[in-house]
């Protein structure tokens, strides 16, 4: 075989040698490649070190920084602090003074135990050293009207009013109050709220409103604070658009009382009349009536307290007493905001922060009639005491009268003259429900026609009556072939005619039993449906009459507003135990 | 809150389009007259007694009314609104008649200037027809119907006010 090679066996064992070296240098490679990666490990561990020492390092920076921030704000603070007190005092010292004096007068003669000479001493001296605060001429007068001097208390009076009308008004509103001067105290108030802007009263003169109408003021007999009211809602009124606003508003909030009828009423109706949701709707607005005079009537009802409100009163002149004067809000501010910064630590924002919430507390503003409005439909977030809600609904009267005819003229425009009838296929129309007889006359009357139309579907058919006449024809002439001699098809002819007579008889039989079931039907169906109909024009007999009773009871509401007066809800209160007492 | 020493000035009106007017021309005399607001609150007055009596004797002429004791009620109804052009807004009175069936309300077209009363299933005639079932079922002396709303007007003459 001259193509084939012959393969001889070779030495290999020098190639396996230097292979097995090669392996050992390559393991000695991986081992070497191993300590690397170890060693790559501990490097990244280390840097990990490094850099988390780094991280703390930088944290520690901030903190640093921070804490020498705040200890530099704390330093600031408190040299400003030293600067603004300092300023304080040098400008306002005797401001405090005047307070501080103001303060203890009220206390001495609640307790009466100083003597007028050491109270007008005290006041006259003040009087000079507060040229341009409202509260030392107060404070002149107030000595003055203890010491029974008339002439100086006035002349003091005219000066407070010209530095400040409306805190001297408020304060000598409030004194009068504790002194139980009720007819001085309302003109003070009245002079007090006519320095107000009705569209935007402040918490004080909310609480004010709310002591008036409590009666802590005193029973407002010559109308004093009714007039300026009075003036306000004039002044309102004449607005554009404000009194469709006010009506509006007032719609919404009656409407808010709406509840949803019980699901177990009307069972008939809410299953056979498509007309059920208009009258559900406008039941649910009947039903209203009676829950806005019971929540009216509930107002009216409840018992007052005004212990409360005695508290805020005298928290008010308190207040006003000790509060600074316009002319040092700015250092006050400053100082109150140093305050915090010490009091926090040098942490400015955190002292920011509540310096904002401290000043926007009581910023609180509202116009008269949101006021009015808050008071009697919210007295849950208003905190309106009871009389507050009576007065406010007296005040509101009208536009509520207003709103409220509206809201049951909207509703008694959704009323259906005709309701409908929808039982299986009838369907029919109805005005009061009275012409039971008339509509199960229509009801028969198409009960009729849909069983005519169904039984006129259920008749034999041609064939089917063929098979009488024509089984009887060829079985006679079956019979005559018989006889005739052709036996064999006479018969066959014969039987042939038999069976269909007997088809004849059979389908008859059928269509008969079918009909009576049709029937039995249709009158089943004409009974249910006459029991349907009537249950259901019961009910809308039940339910015209029960919708008229409810929709009447909106005259009770309409006549409750009517005889409301506000005067008529100003609680005269008995007489107060504080008096001022004077010594002589 | 102090009172600022002087009121806020009043924003400056425009006069814009008057919504209710029916018409050019008497658009253009409400544009003159009184902005929409003013208006309603005008229609929101109680009713005189003598507008009351006026329209309450709708009913009284049976089918046939005289066409100048028709003339006489719509005078009535201008002299109570001295202050506005009123053909331009009303459109008609609707209430419930009392003639009996098949007779159901009878309305005073302000338009045509005719009182007539229509039967069950009959249509009333200019946008008079949504004020049919509250003269019916509402137990108001009358309804207005305007172009934007509806008035129902109790016996005593208070006024309510539907938008529709």
């Amino acid at each position: 075989m001259a193509d084939e090679r012959l393969i001889h066996y070779a030495d290999l064992r020098t190639i396996e040698r230097n292979l097995q070296s090669i392996g050992g240098d390559l393991q000695s490679i991986d081992g070497n490649l191993k300590t690397l990666d170890n060693d790559v490990g501990t490097v990244n561990s280390n840097v990990k070190v490094v850099y988390d020492e780094l991280g703390s390092l930088a944290q520690q920076f901030h903190d640093f920084v921070l804490a020498q921030n705040a200890a530099n704000n704390l330093n600031e603070a408190k040299a400003d602090l030293i600067t603004v007190r300092q300023e304080l005092e040098k400008h306002f010292g005797h401001y405090d003074i005047v307070r501080r004096t103001t303060t203890g007068i009220l206390q001495a003669n609640d307790l009466g135990i100083v003597r007028q000479d050491t109270i007008s001493t005290a006041t006259e001296e003040l009087m000079i050293s507060a040229p341009r605060y409202w509260l030392a001429p107060c404070l002149v007068a107030l000595a003055a009207w203890i010491s029974d001097q008339p002439e100086l208390s006035e002349k003091a009076v005219r000066e407070a009013i010209r530095r400040n009308d409306e805190k001297t008004s408020l304060f000598f509103a409030l004194i009068c109050r504790r002194a139980d001067r009720k007819q001085a105290c309302l003109k003070w108030t009245q002079r007090y709220l006519a320095n107000q802007d009705e569209e935007n009263l402040d918490r004080n003169a909310i609480i004010i409103l709310d002591a008036f109408a409590s009666g802590l003021l005193g029973s407002d007999s010559e109308g004093v604070v009714s007039r300026q009211m009075g003036e306000w809602m004039d002044h309102l009124s004449e607005q554009p658009g404000f009194t469709e606003q006010q009506t509006q508003q007032w719609s919404d909030a009656i409407n808010l009382k709406r509840k949803p009828l019980q699901d177990d009423s009307y069972t008939y109706l809410r299953k056979y009349s498509k007309t059920w949701p208009v009258l559900q709707d406008i039941l649910e607005g009947a039903n209203l009536h009676a829950d806005i005079l019971a929540y009216f009537q509930g107002i009216f009802d409840q018992e007052a307290s005004t212990e409360t409100l005695k508290e805020q009163l005298d928290g008010i002149l308190d207040s006003l007493v000790t509060d600074f004067d316009d002319e040092e809000l700015p250092l006050r501010k400053r100082e109150r905001e140093d305050e915090l910064i010490v009091q926090y630590r040098g942490d400015k924002a955190r002292a920011q922060h509540d310096m904002a919430i401290e000043q926007t507390a009581f910023e609180e503003q509202k116009d008269f009639t949101q006021l009015l409005t808050d008071a009697a439909m919210k007295p849950e977030s208003s905190h309106a005491s009871a009389s507050t809600q009576k007065f406010a609904i007296a005040l509101s009267k009208e536009w509520i009268s207003d709103a409220y005819d509206d809201v049951v003229a909207q509703n008694r425009m959704k009323i259906p003259n005709e309701i409908e009838i929808n039982v299986d296929t009838f369907n029919d129309k109805t005005t009061d429900g009275q012409d039971e007889n008339e509509i199960v006359g229509r009801f028969n009357r198409q009960i009729d026609t849909e069983k005519a139309n169904a039984l006129a579907q259920v008749v034999l058919s041609g064939f089917d009556k063929f098979c009488l006449v024509g089984g009887a024809a060829i079985a006679a002439i079956g019979l005559v072939m018989a006889i005739a001699g052709s036996i064999l098809l006479g018969i066959i002819a014969v039987i042939a005619g038999v069976a269909m007579i007997l088809n004849y008889f059979s389908k008859k039989k059928k269509v008969e039993t079918t009909r009576q079931n049709i029937e039995s039907q249709f009158e089943n169906k004409r009974n249910g449906g006459i029991q349907i109909i009537r249950a259901l024009l019961a009910e809308i007999v039940d339910f015209r009459t029960e919708f008229a009773q409810k929709d009447g009871e909106s005259e009770k509401v309409t006549a409750f507003l009517e005889q409301i007066t506000p005067d008529q809800y100003v609680r005269k209160l008995a007489d107060s135990n504080r008096r001022i007492r004077v010594n002589r | 809150m102090p009172k600022p020493l002087l009121h806020k000035p009043q924003q400056t009106r425009t006069e814009t389009y008057n919504p209710l007017s029916l018409t050019q021309k008497p658009m253009q005399n409400q544009q003159t007259q009184m902005e929409k607001m003013k208006l309603d609150r005008l229609l929101r007055k109680k009713r005189s007694p003598a507008y009351m009596e006026a329209l309450r004797n709708l009913d009284a002429g049976g089918h046939v009314h005289n066409q100048n004791r028709v003339r006489e009620i719509i005078d009535t109804i201008r002299q109570e609104f001295p202050e506005v052009e009123i053909t331009g807004i009303l459109l008609g009175y609707v209430s419930a008649c009392y003639l009996g069936a098949p007779y159901e309300v009878h309305v005073l077209d302000m338009a045509g200037g005719i009182v007539e009363h229509y039967k069950a299933g009959q249509p009333l005639p200019g946008g008079l027809e949504k004020a049919r079932n509250i003269a019916m079922r509402g137990g108001y002396a009358f309804i207005e119907v305007y172009v934007d709303c509806c008035r129902a007007i109790k016996d005593n003459g208070d006024v309510a006010v539907i938008s529709c």
